[in-house]
C-alpha cells in the first residue's frame, strides 16, 4: 500500500511543520532545547514504530527530524549562534548515541520494554541538555556515542 | 521589609568582595539618559565586565556587559539609568580574580529646576505594556481624537505587531517534500539525497530562522498626537525597523518598542539619539559595541533633544 504509506509520511511532516509554525508564534519563547529534544526524539521514535523502521531506516527517520530540531533551538533566540550550534550538535550526538545503545541492547527487536527504555533515555538526555554546561553534555554524548559505536562494531565483526 | 533585607544582604555581599581599586568615573550620572562611565581598575580589567543596576526593591538589572579580551586599565560603559535604580554594581568576572564594587547611581542633593522639571515630565510618561501579536501591522492608522496615553496604548496593541518571517517554514516545507519524494523511491541514491538535504537544511536554518532584532517607533511631532501615520519598514543588517510617522515627520516625542535577543542588537543611537532622554519600561542591556539588547519586549518614551 505505497499510497497509504506516502499519506502517512505526508501527515508526519505536516505535523512537524504545524509544530514549527506554532513555535514561531510563541511569545515569549518557551521552548528550551532540552524540551524540544525530548518531544522530537520521542515523536521520531513513535513515527519509526508506525513506519516499521528499524536500524538504518530508524536512523534516517531521526535524521529527517534534525532540521526541525535545529529550528526549535534557533528560532526562539536566547542564545548566541555558537551556543545554538553546540546545542544542535549535542542533540544530534545524543540522538545517535541513544539509537546506538538501543540497537546494541535490544538486538534489533523492538518491544514495549525497549520503547520505554528509549523514551526514558530521551528524557534523561533532554534533562541533561537543560542542566549541564553545553560542553560537558556534548562530551558525555560523544562518549556514549563512541561506546555504542564500538559495541556495534564488535558485534558486526562477530 | 523582605525587599529591604534582600537589598541590604546584597550590598553586604558586594562589600565583602569589593575591590578597592575598582572605580566608576565620569559621573554624576543622570536618570532617563544613556550615560557613559569609565570603569577603571589600576590592576587592569580582564574577563567579563558587567554593570548591574540595583533597584530600590532589591532587584538587579543588567545594564552593561562587555568581554575584555586583553588586559586594559579602563573601559567605557554606556548604560541606561532611571530613578528606580539606586546603586550601580561593577562586576569583573576575571578567571581566578573576580571582584566587584558598588557605587551610588545618582548624584546626591537636589537637582536644578530644569532637571527637576524634566524628571517630573519623564516620570509622567508611563511606557505602555506591549501586547505582542504577530502579522503585518496596518499600513496606515488614524489617531485623530486620541490623547497621548490612548494613542500609546493603541500603538502598542495594534501597530507594534511582530512580522512573521515565512522563509524558514518554506525551507522546512521544501525539505519535507524532498524527503517525501525520496521515501517513495527504493533507490540507494534517494537515501543519500535525504541525508544531504537534512544536513543542508539544518545548516540553512541557522541563518534563516535566527530571530532578528526589531525596533518599532511611533512619532508624536512636538509631543502632540499625530494624525494619520504611515508604516515604513527598513531592513538593516540583523535588525528590522518599523516606524509609524505622519506627514509632519520625525522629532519631538517618540514611543519605541524593541526586542533584541542574544546574538543581535540595535545601535544605541538608533533608539535614543545623542542628547535625548528616555524612559524604558525595563532597562535594556547595552553591550561593549554600543548595541542595545533585550530578551523580552521593552517599551519606552524617547524625548528628542531640544524639545
Amino acid at each position: 500500500m505505497p499510497g497509504a504509506r506516502l499519506l502517512l509520511r505526508a501527515l508526519h511532516f505536516g505535523l512537524l511543520l504545524a509544530a514549527a509554525a506554532g513555535i514561531m508564534r510563541l511569545h515569549p519563547p518557551q521552548v528550551t532545547p532540552g524540551l524540544a529534544f525530548v518531544v522530537l526524539a520521542v515523536y521520531a521514535h513513535g513515527a519509526a514504530r508506525v513506519f516499521g523502521a528499524a536500524g538504518t531506516a530508524k536512523a534516517l527517520c531521526f535524521l529527517e527530524i534534525l532540521p526541525f530540531f535545529a529550528f526549535a533551538v534557533v528560532q526562539p533566540g536566547g542564545s548566541e549562534p555558537s551556543a545554538a550550534w553546540l546545542g544542535v550538535v549535542s542533540g544530534a550526538a545524543a540522538g545517535a548515541a541513544i539509537l546506538g545503545c538501543e540497537w546494541l541492547l535490544s538486538r534489533g527487536k523492538a518491544t514495549f520494554g525497549t520503547s520505554l527504555g528509549f523514551i526514558g533515555a530521551c528524557c534523561l538526555a533532554g534533562w541533561g541538555m537543560s542542566v549541564l554546561p553545553a560542553g560537558r553534555f556534548l562530551g558525555l554524548t560523544l562518549l556514549a556515542l563512541t561506546g555504542s559505536g564500538y559495541g556495534l562494531a564488535r558485534r558486526a565483526r562477530g | 521589609m523582605k525587599a529591604r533585607c534582600a537589598a541590604l544582604a546584597l550590598l553586604l555581599a558586594a562589600a565583602a568582595t569589593a575591590s578597592p581599586g575598582l572605580r566608576l568615573e565620569g559621573g554624576p550620572f543622570r536618570p532617563y539618559r544613556i550615560n557613559r562611565a569609565a570603569v577603571v581598575d589600576d590592576e587592569g580589567l580582564l574577563g567579563r565586565l558587567e554593570l548591574w543596576g540595583l533597584r530600590w526593591d532589591g532587584a538587579r538589572v543588567l545594564l552593561f556587559r562587555a568581554p575584555v579580551a586583553a588586559r586594559t586599565r579602563s573601559l567605557d560603559a554606556d548604560f541606561y539609568l532611571d530613578e528606580d535604580i539606586r546603586n550601580l554594581e561593577v562586576v569583573v568576572d576575571e578567571p581566578g580574580a573576580g571582584r566587584s564594587a558598588t557605587f551610588e547611581a545618582a548624584a546626591p542633593g537636589t537637582p536644578d529646576p530644569a532637571e527637576a522639571a524634566l524628571r517630573l515630565r519623564m516620570r509622567g510618561l508611563e511606557a505602555p505594556l506591549l501586547i505582542v501579536q504577530h502579522g503585518d501591522g496596518p499600513a496606515a492608522f488614524d489617531f485623530r481624537g486620541s490623547d497621548v496615553v490612548t494613542a500609546a496604548f493603541q500603538a502598542s496593541s495594534a501597530l507594534f505587531t511582530l512580522p512573521v518571517d515565512r522563509a524558514p517554514l518554506l525551507l522546512l516545507g521544501a525539505f519535507a517534500l524532498v524527503a517525501l519524494a525520496a521515501s517513495a523511491s527504493r533507490r540507494r541514491e534517494a537515501r543519500a539525497l535525504v541525508i544531504l538535504a537534512a544536513l543542508g537544511t539544518t545548516a540553512a536554518v541557522f541563518s534563516l530562522a535566527a530571530p532578528r532584532a526589531v525596533l518599532f517607533s511611533l512619532v508624536f511631532p512636538d509631543g502632540k498626537v499625530p494624525g494619520t501615520v504611515r508604516r515604513t519598514v527598513r531592513e538593516a543588517p540583523g535588525c528590522t525597523r518599523i516606524a509609524y510617522v505622519d506627514a509632519e515627520g520625525s522629532g519631538g516625542l517618540e514611543l519605541v518598542a524593541l526586542r533584541a535577543p542574544a546574538g543581535t542588537g540595535i545601535p544605541v543611537d538608533d533608539v535614543v539619539p545623542p542628547g535625548g532622554q528616555v524612559r524604558f519600561s525595563s532597562p535594556p542591556t547595552i553591550t561593549g559595541e554600543r548595541l542595545m539588547t533585550s530578551e523580552a519586549f521593552t517599551t519606552g518614551w524617547v524625548l528628542h533633544a531640544g524639545r
